[in-house]
């Protein structure tokens, strides 16, 4: 595989994971609610569990941006991701679909989709690269387009986040008012 | 050089998608800061929470109506006042009578002059000339000064809401006023103030981010 490409999943796995963790971090108290709604285990469990999952995205942020171990780090970002869609997936199951997603993408709050799920299975996808062998050394070239392709990854990526948002905000306000 | 139109390439679709982004955001904020539509309320005449006047008009087809006063239970009226030279009544007409057909309402056009432009306003739009009053006292005692305007009538004689209204929403508010026993729109953004007040200074349940 193209180090480019290895090095486009590796900043793009960084700059979400870091981005989710600094909102769950800012809105600790929130997240520890969004992780009790969605019911996959006893309440006293919660605040453990939204702890956990922050420390998990903290080591993915760690072994990831540093570049120390980089398959480890895919790996664990993959099975985080796994088990959010997976949750998702039981709560919409249940028709539980009112639950914030807990994504943290945007001032609004966001409904559970189908949508979303099929977003972190493509994040998956796109992360899957960094699970390769280590990459040879880079050329210039190689660096300027893994670094471009990576941030602007990220970027469409926050900007669909939020484009769907607005089309669950907007499906609230509809309902609230037909 | 390849390097350096690579960069630049890359450059220009990072601004895009940053511009994307912003625009993104800058939509969700104005969502969050759109105010709900409303008929715009005059401030003349009898208002709403009062009695409407009593009127016995005339129609096209030439018999008596009564506005205002009691109705049969459940039932609730809607005056709309048009004329055959206000290119805005024309448009809303089809819509005002499609709503009053949804939500069950009592409609009843009211226009004043000329009968024959009426009469052919009437059968352009399929209204039923029984149901078209026409004549000024229906306006002078509802201070009509705009058009098109609307007047919502419960079924014990009581105005519950109205003012000019040009579009679908205007009338939909209307109804809203109706169902929450809020009167305007200033009235319901008030009210929204209060509740959001209240709920910041107790304890949410539902977490919410904003």
């Amino acid at each position: 595989m193209d180090p480019s490409l290895e090095l486009a999943s590796r900043i793009l796995g960084t700059l979400v994971f870091a981005a989710a963790l600094a909102g769950k971090v800012r809105h600790l108290d929130e997240w520890v609610g969004i992780v009790a709604n969605y019911r996959l285990a006893p309440d006293m469990f919660s605040r453990p569990l939204a702890v956990l999952v922050i420390t998990l995205e903290a080591l993915v942020v760690l072994l990831l941006g540093a570049g120390l171990a980089r398959r480890v780090g895919a790996a664990l970002a993959i099975c985080l991701l796994c088990v959010f869609a997976i949750a998702m997936t039981v709560n919409l199951l249940r028709g539980r679909t009112e639950i914030d997603c807990g994504c943290f993408q945007s001032g609004l709050r966001q409904r559970l989709s189908v949508a979303l799920v099929v977003r972190n299975l493509l994040l998956v996808l796109a992360l899957s690269p960094s699970l390769g062998a280590a990459s040879q050394s880079l050329s210039f070239l190689q660096w300027l387009d893994g670094i471009g392709a990576g941030m602007v990854i990220f970027l469409l990526y926050r900007a669909f986040g939020q484009i769907l948002a607005l089309r669950s905000a907007a499906f609230v306000a509809h309902k609230r008012f037909a | 050089m390849l390097v350096v139109s690579q960069g630049l390439l890359w450059l220009i679709i990072l601004l895009q998608a940053v511009a994307l982004l912003a625009l993104a955001r800058q939509v969700g904020v104005l969502h969050e800061r759109i105010a709900p539509l409303g008929a715009l309320a005059m401030g003349r005449g009898p208002q709403p929470g009062e009695a409407a006047p009593k009127i016995e008009a005339r129609t096209l087809a030439n018999t008596a109506l009564h506005v205002g006063g009691k109705l049969p239970a459940g039932t609730l009226q809607l005056l709309f006042f048009v004329a055959p030279t206000c290119p805005v009544c024309k448009n809303l007409l089809p819509t005002a009578k499609a709503f009053a057909k949804t939500e069950a309402l009592d409609l009843i056009l009211v226009g004043d002059g000329d009968m024959v432009e009426h009469r052919n306003m009437a059968t352009r739009f399929g209204i039923d000339l029984s149901r078209f009053v026409i004549g000024s006292e229906v306006g002078r005692a509802f201070h009509v000064g705009k058009l098109p305007y609307a007047v919502l009538i419960s079924e014990l004689g009581v105005i519950v809401a109205q003012g000019l209204v040009n579009s679908r929403e205007h009338l939909e508010s209307m109804i809203v006023a109706h169902e929450t026993g809020l009167r305007s729109v200033q009235e319901y953004l008030e009210h929204r103030r209060t509740l959001r007040e209240a709920e910041s200074g107790g304890d949410r349940h539902e977490p919410e981010h904003v």
